[in-house]
Formats: structure tokens, C-alpha cells, sequence
């Protein structure tokens, strides 16, 4: 093909820009090391697979979140089943109560507190209890003393009405 | 892909901070050019005097400056394992170096893996791990098969017999 002079000039690859085919195979194989026979060592299938395990990496951020969550629902289900509420009452229970504590936390202390777990249920047994509302095949709770501080509970906000 | 970075658990070389706690950090490099307008971050931290002040608060660290000409910042981290950890302050802020520097007198070495989770302890629970004895026997309880344990899917046995009905039903 005949090019005038600049774009001759332009066309020369730059001494710092590797256009060598093995730069760019090379990057490819660095995924693939791991992967089993062939897709490990050539190129053209190692190219496909390393395609894949990146649309996979990709995909799989939102569904781990996902699972997680699912797996902490499980868990505190489970646990206060045991104590006669559902899950949902629980985690609903205590963000009215503005007990700032996450699924994450809450299975963590289902597991690994169960004291601390029961007293939890027992806290939002008696909120419940206070606004009349009453969980079905529930135990009745230990006494807990809440002197109204359950429906009103002191937040920042509305620190002024408890001084 | 985590068959290329596994997943780690926290730990300290040889459990540093059970007992005592060693700086892991041995020698710091910053390296910087005296003249580009990218490394006017790190010539500010050097004579703004952060430099002399974290060589100071850290005697154990062996703090060096090494001005090279035409090349962009670059800090250098050497560690009590052997490895050594590289940033790129390229265009920084004097106070983001600053930071740089604190930070790597913070870690440990290690290559930064990703993590099954943030926390490790090998005593997690105070009141004991939950047992199905925990609070009396109250789960595990019952006879098998249980009505309400019904499997979402139908066993082979049944889809037989779903199959064997529906095939009757169409011969008559």
C-alpha cells in the first residue's frame, strides 16, 4: 500500500508499545494458569474461558449480596422461630426501637450470643405486647422494664424530653 | 476469578500483637523528582516537615528520600517478611502522602487477598456457641417423616406414579 511520508512515519509501531501478539496472549494466559487442560495453555481457547470467568466475576458481585442477605434471613428465622417470632418481627421490631443492629450482626449473635439473641426477642415481644399486638405460639417473655422508653425511644432527636 | 486469588483469612506473621507488638515495617522509600508538577506532593510533605515527623515517631523504620530525576513519585515499602509494597503518589496531595505513610507503618506485609471477613478471633463467642441444647430441647424434636417437612420438588417414586396415572388416564 503506498502512504505518503507522515503517515508512513505514523504506521512504525512506537518502541514502548509492545505489538508483538504475545504481550496481549500472554495477559490472557496470566487468568488462565489455573484452568483445567488445554484452556490453561492455548491461547485461542484460554481467550474464550478468561472471557467467561470475567462475565461470571461480573455477574456474580450482586448475586453474593443477594445470598448473604439470604443466608442471615435464614439464620435469625431459625433462631427466633425457636423463641416464637418470626424473623421479619424481629428485624422490624428493633428498627422501630432504633436498635441499630444489621442482619450481618444479628446472625452473628444468634450463633455465637444466644443469651443476648433471646433478650433481643424478648425486647421486641414486649414492644409488641405494649402496643397490644400479640405474637402467635410465643412464650410469654422474661419481665422487661421498659418504663415507655420502648415506644419512645431516645434518639438523638428527641434527647430534650428526657432532661 | 478465586481460583487465581483465593480467599483468606485474616492472621498476623506469627501472631503479631498476642503478646507484643512489632512494627512490621522495616525501610520506606519515597522517591521523587526534584522538578516534575507530579511530585509536588511529596517535595510539600518533605518540607512541610511530615517526613522528619514520622521518622521521628518511628525509629524502627529506616526512612530514606531518594530524589530521581524525570520519573514519577513512588513510595516504597519494605517489610519484616521480605516483601515489598509500591504506591503510586503521582499527582498527590502532600496530606494524601502523609496518609500513604501512616499507612503502610500499619500493615503487616501480607498480600492484600481478598477475605472470607473483615474480623478474625479464635475465641468469637463469650456465652457459648448455640447448640440445639442451648435453651432446653426444644428444636430437633419429633418423629420422621414429618408432615411439615415436605420436599418442594417431587421424589422419583412419586413421579413415577404421577406418570403411571396420567398414562392410565390417557389408555381408558
Amino acid at each position: 500500500m503506498h502512504l505518503t511520508c507522515p503517515l508512513w512515519v505514523r504506521r512504525i509501531p512506537k518502541i514502548y508499545r509492545n505489538n508483538d501478539p504475545f504481550y496481549l496472549r500472554n495477559l490472557y494466559l496470566q487468568f488462565s494458569f489455573l484452568f483445567r487442560g488445554r484452556s490453561s495453555r492455548c491461547f485461542r481457547l484460554a481467550e474464550q474461558r478468561v472471557i467467561k470467568a470475567f462475565q461470571h466475576m461480573n455477574a456474580m458481585r450482586a448475586v453474593r449480596k443477594d445470598r448473604f442477605k439470604q443466608l442471615c434471613d435464614e439464620r435469625i428465622d431459625a433462631a427466633c422461630a425457636q423463641h416464637g417470632i418470626p424473623g421479619k418481627m424481629l428485624v422490624d421490631g428493633l428498627g422501630r426501637m432504633n436498635i441499630q443492629l444489621n442482619r450481618k450482626m444479628l446472625q452473628q449473635l444468634a450463633i455465637y450470643e444466644p443469651y443476648s439473641f433471646k433478650s433481643l426477642t424478648d425486647l421486641v415481644k414486649q414492644y409488641h405486647s405494649e402496643l397490644g399486638i400479640v405474637p402467635p405460639n410465643a412464650e410469654p417473655p422474661a419481665p422487661v422494664v421498659t418504663r415507655g422508653l420502648l415506644q419512645s425511644p431516645i434518639v438523638p432527636g428527641n434527647r430534650k424530653y428526657y432532661e | 476469578s478465586r481460583q487465581m486469588l483465593p480467599r483468606v483469612f485474616l492472621s498476623q506473621p506469627l501472631q503479631n500483637g498476642v503478646s507484643r507488638y512489632t512494627c512490621q515495617l522495616k525501610r520506606i522509600t519515597l522517591k521523587f523528582c526534584k522538578f516534575r508538577p507530579n511530585s509536588l506532593g511529596a517535595r510539600e510533605f518533605i518540607e512541610n516537615g511530615d517526613f522528619l515527623e514520622f521518622a521521628r515517631a518511628n525509629p524502627q523504620v529506616a526512612c530514606y528520600l531518594k530524589p530521581r530525576r524525570n520519573r514519577p513519585p513512588v513510595l516504597q515499602a519494605e517489610f519484616a517478611n521480605g516483601s515489598v509494597q509500591l504506591a503510586r503518589i503521582d499527582s498527590f496531595p502532600a496530606e494524601f502522602v502523609r496518609r500513604w505513610f501512616w499507612l503502610m507503618r500499619g500493615r503487616s506485609g501480607d498480600d492484600l487477598l481478598p477475605l472470607h471477613e473483615n474480623l478474625r478471633s479464635f475465641h468469637p463467642s463469650v456465652q457459648g456457641v448455640w447448640t440445639p441444647f442451648t435453651f432446653g430441647r426444644s428444636v430437633g424434636l419429633g418423629d420422621l417423616p414429618d408432615s411439615r417437612h415436605r420436599p418442594m420438588s417431587p421424589s422419583a417414586t412419586e413421579l413415577i406414579q404421577q406418570l403411571h396415572r396420567l398414562q392410565s388416564a390417557r389408555m381408558s
